[in-house]
């Protein structure tokens, strides 16, 4: 009787070994499917296929919604397939993608863009203005679920259109199919920057989609229609997305296949060395390893934005702006660039960047003894305690994080830090650690985290810091059409965000590249999402191994 | 034994419940708003107040925590966990998305480690407190202790980084996928964690065997002339193994529900390395429907695992 019992209890413990192989082959994620566009993905038979690049995604895309608010994946990959009208060169000038030229009027309030003639979407449609308009009336209305609707403020019209009003925008004219006009109710220089940038998506297929949910529509997981120098194939989740070179578009494109796949960092290092990966974003603590791999290219650029800590101003300890001098001079940013980014990065000493910042600012050299007789004067009680908040896990935030803390106990001022797992609710609970941002290409961009105007939650201005004059001179800077007297008119109120302290800005990070050397013609930047910015003109070379 | 089953089933359903409640309230309980991971500080500055209000009130967050309970269960008792805060599509999908990948996984560990531990734990058995008794229980007691993400970096770097014999993440190479290549992706996440879990099934064996060697029907099967290889091999050993069919019975929720460290390591596409990602980007749905899933495993797999006992071994009556 035991016996046919434990032969019973042998044959259910095999079966359940049985069903485990089998459903684990039942669901062989691999067994090469069909994609959407009707062509055999993932063929074995052409195993790491003579011009397919392999590179690294630092997250897991999430949409490709190009309105969504930005997330840096999604961004990687959405800037392969769509076009904005201008793009960004690895120095941050404005280049022409979509758009051929544009120009703004004597006045400041409008701006022309001409479109390229004969460009058309991977489908086959001719692109034109209409697709233009359409992006944009999507980017300008929250209830699409784009995160972008105050950047048009100013626009002629976009208060009806926002309130619900007027179902379109009076100021988003297309006199013709080559030709898109930007009307503003007042002089808005920094606009072309600031919306020229957005991925334009096809009106075609979207046209009947209502306005509420648009961002969950399907396209937007499968975004087979573009512009860009490749052509959306699938996104195999947590694996990777692949994409393939758009016959369609305007010059050859020599890269035939693309694979973004999000790894970790640790494992995208390795597979730089393997063969693996061709392009890798490298953080400052690889650098060293991945200088020494051989075959392996190393470049970077400095970044658009900045690590900050964002103080909470409308409290009064903080009002005293010779509090928020000392503690600039209490933390040792140089040392702190050295140490954390390997000396890739650069110390910053306000929000503006570029052409915006005057040569003769303050630089805020470390000097702890500065630090202390300032506070004192400011009459600050060493009882005090300040809490810092940021979200742990990435290397350079959590060492600063540490920095800050032990050099502004230092001089007396005891501060705790605290990790959240999202930023706590603005405004900033004494104060919060962020970085990111993006004021390189265009100076306007900074009012968002500075101006009186742009206080949580109507902007980006966390600390809740106002000055006036500062937002006078960048509104009138804003309408001066000559380059070097609006920078005259930035680099003033630089000078006066530099003495008072807006944030406690600490560095900015460079992007670090490494290219396997049969990648050619990949043209580092310091926006660590806009790698692809010339990827139509890389190509590739097996002979170089 | 029909009854036992009946009042069995009740009272899980209870617990479940109250499993519910308590993981809905822990996950909204970490401080923080799934909207800030939606719309980072940097990107505020364009959003603005409308799209904020606009995605709570599309996730659902704007309505009473008692509301939000109530449409969550009533989903999840269809099967329906709701739709990811991050990717917008639906959760159970998104779980049985890795199933595949996880039971390949965590189901090429187990039979690894069984390969190792039966061996090793009969050895142990039989040549109690020698060298190779203490050998593997150095083994077992190492293999519990040493950290796998320590252990899987390591092992990038020697067999990815320096032989460049096997890759180094992923479950396939994006351009091949065939069952060789898949294979060489998992050797080295499946036989780290069959190292890691052969330990616990060393020492499990080791003890059955132990309890059952010296009894008298093994002794009973020597005296009749069977071989002591022949006595340890039928009588013993198929006794000192209905222990084990608890142990096998509740490592099934670990089978479905991947392992979190070497599945993050490897970026092996699984469970554990959603429910990571989930948890980091506060995606309510994801979490829930996650920990929901596993919660009934653990406990159908305890109730397999009673029921196996009482069919394996008559000593034991249910009632």
């Amino acid at each position: 009787m035991k016996r046919t019992l434990l032969r019973r209890a042998a044959a259910a413990a095999a079966g359940l070994a049985l069903v485990a192989t089998v459903a684990a082959a039942c669901t062989d994620p691999t067994a090469g499917g069909t994609d959407p566009g009707g062509e055999k993905s993932g063929n074995p038979s052409a195993a790491a296929g003579p011009k397919t690049v392999n590179v690294y995604l630092y997250q897991k895309p999430t949409t490709f919604y190009p309105a969504a608010p930005a997330a840096g994946a999604n961004q990687l990959v959405m800037t392969t397939i769509f076009e904005p009208l201008l793009g960004t060169n690895e120095k941050y000038e404005l280049i022409p993608k979509l758009a051929e030229k544009w120009e703004i009027s004597p006045d400041g309030k409008t701006i022309t863009f001409n479109l390229r003639q004969g460009v058309v979407w991977s489908d086959g449609t001719p692109f034109t203005s209409k697709d233009v308009s359409f992006s944009f009336h999507k980017f300008a209305d929250a209830k699409s679920g784009s995160g972008y609707a105050l950047n048009f403020a100013g626009v002629e019209g976009i208060d009806d259109f926002q309130s619900g009003k007027a179902q379109t925008v009076t100021g988003f004219q297309t006199p013709d199919d080559n030709t898109f006009v930007v009307k503003s109710t007042k002089p808005n220089v920094g606009l072309v920057a600031q919306i020229g940038v957005y991925l334009i998506f096809p009106e075609a297929p979207l046209k009947d989609v209502p306005v509420a949910g648009f961002d969950k529509n399907a396209f937007w997981t499968n975004p087979t229609v573009g512009t860009g120098p490749f052509s959306f194939v699938t996104y195999k989740t947590d694996q990777y997305v692949e994409v393939k070179a758009n016959p369609k578009y305007r010059t050859k494109v020599a890269v035939d296949r693309m694979y973004l796949r999000p790894v970790t960092s640790d494992a995208a290092t390795a597979s730089l060395q393997n063969g693996e990966m061709d392009l890798v974003q490298v953080s400052p603590t690889d650098l060293q390893r991945v200088e020494q791999m051989e075959g392996i290219t190393v470049s970077s650029g400095p970044g658009p934005g900045f690590i900050r800590i964002a103080f909470d101003l409308q409290q009064p300890r903080f009002k005293d702006k010779r509090v928020r001098q000392a503690m600039v001079y209490a933390i040792d940013r140089k040392s702190m660039v050295e140490t954390i980014l390997g000396g890739k990065g650069t110390v910053q000493n306000g929000v503006f960047m570029g052409d915006a910042v005057p040569a003769d600012i303050n630089q805020y050299e470390y000097d702890p003894e500065k630090a202390k007789s300032l506070l004192k004067e400011a009459g600050w009680d060493p009882k005090e305690v300040v809490t810092i908040n940021w979200i742990p896990g990435q290397r350079d935030r959590d060492a600063a994080a540490t920095i800050v803390e032990s050099q502004l106990n230092a001089v007396g001022m005891k501060v705790k830090l605290n990790q959240t797992q999202t930023l706590p609710p603005p405004p900033p609970q004494d104060a919060t650690l962020f970085g990111g941002g993006n004021y390189i290409v265009e100076p306007y961009n900074d009012r968002v985290v500075i101006s009186c105007k742009t206080w949580v939650p109507n902007g980006g201005n966390l600390p809740r810091y106002c000055n006036e004059q500062i937002d006078t001179l960048m509104e009138q800077a804003n309408g001066t059409l000559d380059r070097d007297e609006r920078m005259k008119l930035y680099q003033q109120a630089a000078k006066i965000e530099n003495d008072e302290v807006s944030y406690l800005w600490l560095f900015s990070p460079d992007a670090i590249w490494a290219t396997s050397s049969r990648l050619k013609g990949v043209k580092a930047t310091g926006d660590f999402t806009g790698i692809f910015w010339n990827a139509a003109e890389w190509t590739i070379d097996d002979a170089a191994k | 034994m029909g009854a036992y089953l009946i009042r069995r089933l009740i009272t899980n359903i209870g617990v479940l419940f109250v499993i519910c409640v308590g993981l809905f309230i822990l996950v909204r309980a970490v401080p923080g708003d799934p909207i800030d991971v939606l719309v980072p500080p940097e990107v505020r500055g364009s959003a603005g107040p409308e799209f904020l209000e606009l995605k709570r009130h599309e996730l659902g967050l704007d309505q009473p925590l008692v509301v939000q309970f109530g449409r969550w269960l009533g989903d999840a008792v269809t099967g329906d966990f709701g739709m990811s805060f991050q990717y917008n599509r639906s959760v159970t999908g998104m779980l049985l998305e890795r199933v595949g990948p996880t039971v390949l996984l965590m189901g090429t560990a187990l039979l690894i480690s069984w390969l190792l531990a039966f061996p090793l734990g009969i050895l142990a058995a039989l040549r109690r407190n020698s060298a190779v008794d203490y050998v593997t229980a150095a083994f077992s007691l190492g293999a519990i202790s040493i950290p796998t993400f320590f252990l899987g970096i390591g092992a990038i770097y020697v067999f990815s980084l320096k032989l460049q014999v096997l890759p180094s993440s992923g479950m396939s190479s994006p351009d091949d996928g065939s069952g060789l290549d898949i294979l060489r992706h998992l050797a080295m996440p499946a036989v780290l964690l069959g190292l890691a879990g052969a330990g616990p099934y060393v020492r499990y064996v080791r003890s059955g065997l132990l309890s059952e060697l010296y009894a008298d029907y093994v002794r009973t099967a020597m005296a009749k002339g069977a071989s002591r290889l022949r006595a340890v091999v039928r009588h013993a050993l198929r006794n000192a193994l209905i222990p084990l069919v608890t142990v096998a019975a509740l490592s099934i929720p670990n089978l479905l529900g991947g392992a979190v460290v070497v599945e993050t390591v490897f970026s092996w596409p699984g469970m554990g390395q959603l429910a990571v990602a989930a948890t980091n980007a506060q995606d309510y749905p994801v979490i829930t429907g996650f920990a929901l899933l596993i919660s009934v495993l653990v406990i159908a797999s305890n109730l397999a695992a009673d029921l196996l006992y009482a069919v394996v071994d008559p000593r034991v009556r249910l009632g």
